[in-house]
């Protein structure tokens, strides 16, 4: 028979409430989030002081939740404290030294924007924002009788797991929530346009798009991912300036290396193919030989991954000019589509089927099981 | 005011202001697109409002409002009504989600697969004597994500689960041990009731969010990690909180105990056998509650 406690904090704590209603799922899930009102905030945290249940709920809810959402409301409200933490000398010595920057800099600075300013007269001259049809890399997309749509692009974050308590997390930069294009506000399906584009990605974070489910009614998504962020802009490892000139020689140097280095957006349109668009061009298909609609596209790092149905699933390292097919190993059967790549670190990842079928890796996605 | 009643608020019906609110999130809600109407979603949103805030100022009916994650809101509603794009729609954003959260909750693919796998069940809707469908997601009001509610639902019903299977085991094997249902030894070591009382005292003081911290840390065992993400900061602020916070703890109990006429050495002594920081007894066992979550 187990010694109950005598510890008398320990028995004061672990005193329950008198008898009252538990949050509902919806309460304690805004309690998580952060937007329940001022009144039912302090409700429900007087009831999670004293519930264990609702605890253990919230805990493990909250436990189960994509690290980016939480990482960067983390690092927002981080940095808000220190600014706002700050003592006055420290304030004194940033502020002198901000100063003394903008002393010593502003001559540099204007002789600076005078150069850029010519040479975005020279690009504009020179029609930089029409970009011939030769920097194409591939055909170009079918017209859009085809309706372009986009579901939403979700991030998924590098997990620091147990080291967090070890070592301080790395507060991920606070992102600019980037707007989706073409998305009206309200409209028509027929209008909707959406494009996945999301914040470049840096070291082990992923950032993701599905494809529709269908082609008509995407007003709703296009809202949503401009609520919710994700334009997919992959890649860390732009095109070399010098292919751009060897396809359109008639570009400057520097216009060339301009283009090199935007990296191309991504997106699934709604009959399943995978297009990139390339800075000055239009959306082209990637995996033209590939019939099977494709599902997802995901940018890890440098990496772009594209998954799709009858478990195919793509990786190319050089933002779509080649592609490498990848096998997965055989689990509950042979054909899944692939609706989901995420990647916790630059070496641990999940590919999730429909189904529910998960595979997983630890060396960077060179082998799964 | 309790936390939500919508039967004693039946009949209520919103200001002109909160009207004016929700009629205007209708266009950036979707609700069209899945068939509903602006009187139906009027009502939808209304409903939200009456349930958790009928009795509030208007000004707090209209932060709720404002907070209300109304396309989840419309997608659920449209889902439970049976709406096919809706639940395409749902299905290509929250399947796969789904299975992945309730095998975190879970820690085990195949316990996490069965719990996603009874939830979806539940969402899709089982047929109630009439017919008609009752979904689960019905019960869903937008105060919080989709997606955060789908994985609070996983987790209630995983606690649950355990519960549930904690309490057939130990009974199971106190039957197979013939072991008697005895009352509880007394223990051989009795607390000063001063001590308690000041204990008790002590932490009648603190606030919600102070015991919050202290039973999430000492209790729970949460990591600061954790303990941080459900109160929306970092880990750091936890920690120095629990050591402001245990640090006056101490203060305070060691000033009631002085008062109560407690020697200064024995004091020490005392605050020795309860100290916060060393809590080593088997939590769970004490903490166990009778009552399942009964918030469906």
């Amino acid at each position: 028979m187990e010694q109950r406690s005598i510890n008398p904090l320990e028995r004061e704590l672990a005193r329950s409430a008198p008898a009252e209603p538990h949050p509902d799922a919806d309460q304690l899930t805004a309690f998580a989030e952060g937007s329940l009102v001022a009144r039912e905030q302090r409700q429900v945290l007087g009831h999670l002081a004293r519930c264990v249940e609702c605890r253990e709920v919230v805990a493990l809810a909250t436990a189960a939740m994509p690290e980016p959402a939480m990482d960067r409301a983390l690092a927002q409200a981080h940095a808000s404290r220190r600014i706002w933490g700050m003592g006055f000398w420290t304030w004194a010595g940033w502020t002198g030294a901000a100063a003394l920057v903008a002393l010593t800099s502003l001559p540099g600075l204007m002789h600076w924007q005078k150069a850029q300013q010519g040479k975005q007269q020279t690009a504009a001259v020179n029609g930089l924002a029409r970009v011939p049809a030769t920097i194409r890399a591939a055909p170009p997309a079918q017209p859009a009788a085809k309706a372009e749509a986009m579901v939403e692009a979700k991030t998924t974050p590098s997990r620091h797991a147990e080291k967090q308590e070890a070592a301080p997390p790395q507060a991920i930069p606070p992102t600019t929530p980037p707007m989706a294009e073409n998305v009206p506000a309200s409209g028509s399906p027929a209008e909707a346009g959406g494009i996945a584009s999301a914040g470049a990605p840096s070291g082990s974070t992923s950032f993701e798009v599905q494809a529709p489910a269908t082609s008509a009614g995407n007003v709703s998504r296009g809202a949503l991912a401009a609520r919710n962020g994700a334009i997919a802009r992959g890649g860390s490892a732009p095109r070399t300036a010098s292919s751009f000139s060897r396809m359109a020689p008639s570009l400057s140097l520097s216009q060339t290396h301009y283009l090199a280095s935007v990296p191309p957006r991504w997106r699934i349109d709604a009959s399943g193919q995978a297009e990139r668009l390339l800075a000055g061009g239009g959306w082209e298909r990637v995996l033209a030989g590939e019939t099977a609609k494709m599902r997802v596209v995901s940018l890890v790092g440098g990496a772009v991954w594209i998954g799709g149905e009858n478990s195919r699933l793509y990786r190319s390292g050089d933002n779509g000019e080649t592609w490498t097919e990848v096998a997965l190993p055989e689990k509950n059967g042979a054909n899944h589509a692939i609706v989901h790549v995420v990647f916790q670190g630059s070496e641990e990842g999940t590919i999730s089927a429909e189904d529910g079928t998960v595979w997983r890796t630890e060396d960077g996605g060179r082998t799964w099981e | 005011m309790p936390l939500a009643d919508s039967s004693a608020n039946e009949g209520w019906a919103p200001g002109r202001a909160v009207s004016d609110a929700v009629a205007g999130l209708y266009g950036a809600s979707g609700a069209e697109r899945f068939g509903i109407s602006r009187e139906r979603f009027g009502e939808l949103a209304g409903e939200v409002v009456r349930r958790y805030c009928a009795g509030c100022e208007e000004v707090e009916q209209l932060q709720l409002v404002a907070r209300m994650h109304i396309e989840d809101l419309v997608l659920a509603r449209a889902c439970s009504a049976g709406n096919e794009t809706a639940w395409e729609v749902f299905l290509t954003r929250f399947r796969a989600m789904l299975y992945e959260a309730a095998g975190r909750i879970a820690r085990d693919d195949t316990a996490g697969k069965e719990l996603a796998d009874g939830l979806y069940a539940e969402l899709f809707g089982i047929p109630n004597r009439e017919g008609r469908r009752i979904s689960k997601l019905d019960y869903y009001m937008g105060r919080g994500s989709l997606e955060g509610w789908l994985r609070t639902v996983l987790a209630q019903e995983h606690v649950n689960r355990i519960r549930q299977r904690a309490r057939d085991v130990s009974l199971d094997e106190q039957i197979e041990a013939g072991v008697g249902f005895a009352a509880a030894e007394e223990t051989a070591h009795a607390v000063d009731p001063r001590v308690s009382e000041a204990v008790a005292h002590t932490l009648a003081e603190v606030d919600a969010e102070e015991r919050f911290l202290l039973a999430s840390y000492y209790l729970d065992r949460r990591t600061l990690a954790e303990i941080g993400r459900q109160l929306g900061v970092h880990e750091s602020t936890v920690s120095r909180k629990l050591d402001k916070l245990t640090g006056v703890l101490h203060k305070r109990i060691r000033k009631r105990l002085e008062k109560a006429g407690i020697h200064p050495r024995r004091c020490d002594e005392l605050l020795g056998e309860i100290d916060v920081r060393d809590l080593s007894v088997d939590v769970k066992a004490n903490l166990r509650q009778e009552r399942s979550l009964e918030t469906f």
